[in-house]
């Protein structure tokens, strides 16, 4: 999914928030006509494996596609019936051109040219909780650039970090893929209400870091980093700490 | 005489040509130019751009959600939020959350008269959150014999910040939820969710459980 059809959808979704009318089809008059060419291909009453099937669209009849969820296609026959059908039987169906219906199943040659990623993550900085999440997007499947945001939540303060930083993967071809990051960003120190000195501060940091990318299935991915800090302090010193962290991300 | 020896040395000639062509050293044969475009066949094959067809993938949910939470040891009010998921399988999907609630007065402060020990901003409970949930228990439920509806039963459970009290603690989120869909993208959600975390608040330190149930609407884009 490209971002600008993902604007393009967040558009529809407000336009979707003035008009939340319950029972109104969104079958728009250019949706996709497909024709089975398997025996039949099985509807089901939901999007999953488990909802039984209601009834079956054969051998050359028209089904239109009306959308996907996940790996479920609802589609409408010439007779008005809906259903879900899943994706390999989907590919068994031909378009209007005659050419089999191309279908993309998510795998881990499309975790290799992705383009968005996002994930989220919990780990340990210096003691303190660690959570966040961040939004990563790949120049080519060597080089990408990532934004995150964190909060670190430590018994006396809590930090919240922004960052910026570019990531070098260079095997992107291994199941365990390393990658290594450098960058920079804020970080805002929130003293505890109970301690005497509440003063809130901000300062600048640099990080550099190493981990391991893990593709897990369809969409899914994890992800384990180390990042070293050092933290620009307009104080006497500078400081610096370490983070680990663990998350589940997703990718376009 | 030299016709005969031109005859020979010609189909000579012409059967090595033919010899390499047959083996596939067709470039370097001794035809001309002409005579092998006219052996070579052309694939008339026009290129064909795969791409998969547009169509409306809705793998997202979006909603907000009013109901109740219980704030240990500051009774029970009103909670309200928003949530978003990601659906990325048929059973998996993560989510992030936002809500907010508010702290009544402790036993002690309605006992004691005028003792409060909170301000009114730092009664304010606001939490965000990040889980991942399973749909454990698909099925349908019927209302007459005219209607039937698709619903989930879901497992869920992740990690958040909770800024309560004037501080913000770790706070791990356990529940499971119901979702009912009343149309292909529409969806009315029940959810009972335990956000736990470390509090000194009142003296000594303890997890506290902080028990929410809620009803949304969300849908699918």
């Amino acid at each position: 999914m490209q971002l600008n059809r993902f604007i393009s959808r967040l558009s529809a979704l407000s336009f979707l928030l003035g008009l939340l009318l319950p029972g109104l089809s969104w079958a728009d008059d250019d949706s996709l006509r497909v024709q089975v060419m398997a025996p039949y291909i099985e509807m089901h009453t939901g999007p999953g494996a488990v909802y039984p099937v209601h009834q079956v669209a054969e051998r050359d009849e028209w089904v239109v596609i009306l959308k996907r969820r996940t790996d479920w296609f609802l589609v409408e026959t010439r007779r008005g019936r809906q259903g879900w059908v899943v994706i390999e039987e989907m590919r068994q169906t031909r378009m209007e051109d005659g050419y089999p219906l191309p279908l993309v199943a998510y795998s881990k040659d499309d975790f290799r040219d992705r383009t968005w990623e996002f994930s989220f993550y919990g780990g340990d900085m210096e003691g303190a909780a660690l959570l966040g999440l961040y939004a990563g997007y790949a120049f080519n499947e060597n080089l990408s650039s990532e934004i995150s945001f964190s909060q670190a939540l430590g018994d006396f303060s809590s930090e919240y970090l922004f960052d910026v930083n570019l990531v070098s993967q260079p095997f992107p071809e291994w199941t365990f893929s390393p990658f290594f990051t450098l960058g920079g960003g804020v970080i805002r120190t929130n003293p505890s209400s109970t301690l005497v000195e509440t003063e809130d501060r901000t300062d600048t940091t640099a990080h550099v870091g190493a981990g391991l990318k893990v593709y897990l299935t369809r969409r899914f991915f994890l992800r384990g980093e180390f990042r070293h800090y050092a933290v620009f302090t307009s104080r006497d010193d500078n400081e610096d700490f370490d983070q680990w962290k663990i998350g589940l991300g997703f990718f376009f | 005489m030299e016709n005969r020896t031109r005859f020979l040395f010609l189909s000579t000639a012409a059967l090595l040509g033919l010899f390499t062509l047959s083996t596939g050293h067709a470039e370097e044969g001794l035809l001309g130019d002409n005579l092998r475009e006219e052996l070579l066949v052309e694939p008339e094959i026009a290129r064909r751009e795969i791409s998969e067809p547009n169509f409306d993938e809705e793998d997202f949910e979006i909603g907000a959600y009013v109901g109740l939470m219980n704030i240990e040891d500051f009774g029970t009010s009103a909670a309200y939020g928003l949530r978003l998921a990601y659906h990325g399988t048929e059973s998996i999907f993560l989510e992030a959350a936002i809500g907010t609630s508010e702290a009544n007065e402790t036993s002690y402060e309605q006992l004691s008269g005028d003792v409060q020990l909170l301000t009114d901003r730092e009664r304010k409970f606001t939490y965000y959150n990040l889980s991942a949930g399973y749909n454990i228990l698909p099925g349908e439920v019927f209302l007459g014999g005219k209607y039937a509806y698709n619903s989930q039963f879901y497992l869920i459970g992740g990690i958040g910040s909770t800024r309560f009290a004037g501080d913000d603690e770790f706070t791990i989120n356990v529940g499971a939820g119901y979702r009912l869909l009343i149309n292909d993208w529409l969806t009315i959600h029940l959810d009972a969710r335990d956000h736990m975390f470390d509090s000194d608040l009142l003296g000594e330190s303890k997890t506290t459980h902080n028990f929410e149930m809620t009803g949304s609407l969300t849908f699918f884009f």
